[in-house]
């Protein structure tokens, strides 16, 4: 078994410190952004959700507008993170990862198209 | 359709029972591939058989599901130098399996959807028994165990599944 996600995340990581670098060094940046997204002055967070033992590992997590959410596939199976209407990670293979920045708030409930019984909650608050 | 979840039942729970205490590593590794194969069968058939759509998708994820656990099983065997061990339990579950697919070749539509259902509610309950009663309990190497552990939730996640397609099989008149 593989194991590549440690790698994707730590590249996410990197990327999402060069982007806030770019955005003007000052973390006050977080509160001009055109979007008008983020109103509060708390540096952007990155939550990583482990999908593993056919469960979303936390299955619930609040984060907010702004923050990074990766989910990485650590079991055996291939999975997805499939919110109707919301958003959709389409399948994800052993090993793979897919981040959600988050935008609008409210509550999502997701689950995993193939295992219906797999469910996980995503607040933006 | 009764003497289909029968079977599976007397193939599982009987061997289960008289080996509990004594199956080892090796015999373990064979129960898990055999039980494996015989649900990727029946699935594969399911997947071109099934009348509904739904019990074909099922039957195609039932193909990649256990395939998968399959291949982390023979992975880990070869890592162990461990060489599957055919058993009384393995052989039942074969002969098993094999009698469940030739009672679904004999039907079409509504009936096979149903007997295929019926069977895989009844197969998953069995699987997740002995993966409690007698796999787990008697695994000695970690990473075995740990397989095993990892896995069972997506057991229950099928046995779900089946049942939530079983009661809207059960449920529909029409057609």
């Amino acid at each position: 078994m593989s194991r590549p996600p440690r790698r994707t995340t730590g590249g996410w990581l990197i990327l999402w410190a060069s982007t806030l670098a770019l955005a003007g060094g000052a973390g006050a940046a977080a509160l001009h952004r055109a979007d008008g997204v983020r109103t509060r002055a708390v540096p952007p967070v990155v939550h990583t959700v482990t999908i593993d033992a056919t469960s979303y590992q936390p299955a619930q997590l609040v984060v907010h507008p702004g923050d990074t959410i990766v989910w990485q596939n650590k079991d055996l199976f291939p999975h997805t993170v499939t919110s109707k209407g919301a958003f959709d990670s389409d399948v994800l293979v052993n090993g793979k990862s897919w981040r959600l920045v988050a935008r609008r708030k409210g509550t999502f409930d997701y689950a995993c198209v193939f295992h219906p019984v797999m469910k996980g909650r995503l607040t933006i608050e | 359709m009764k003497h289909t979840v029968l079977i599976v039942a007397a193939a599982l729970a009987v061997p289960a029972a008289a080996y509990a205490q004594s199956v080892n590593d090796a015999q373990i590794a064979s129960i898990v591939v055999t039980a494996n194969q015989v649900d990727i069968d029946a699935g594969k058939l399911a997947s071109t058989m099934a009348k509904s759509a739904e019990v074909k998708k099922f039957g195609a994820l039932m193909v990649t599901d256990h395939t998968a656990v399959n291949k982390a099983a023979v992975d880990l065997a070869t890592k162990l130098k461990v060489t599957p061990e055919d058993n009384p339990t393995s052989q039942s579950l074969k002969s098993g399996g094999a009698d469940n697919v030739s009672s679904l070749k004999s039907l079409k539509g509504d009936a096979f959807d149903k007997a295929y259902v019926d069977h895989e509610v009844a197969y998953h309950q069995q699987v997740i028994d002995a993966v409690d009663k007698v796999l787990v309990p008697n695994a000695s190497n970690a990473e075995l165990k740990a397989l095993l552990v990892k896995t069972r939730p997506a057991f229950v996640a099928h046995l779900e599944h089946a049942k939530q397609l079983q009661a809207k099989l059960g449920g529909g008149k029409s057609e």
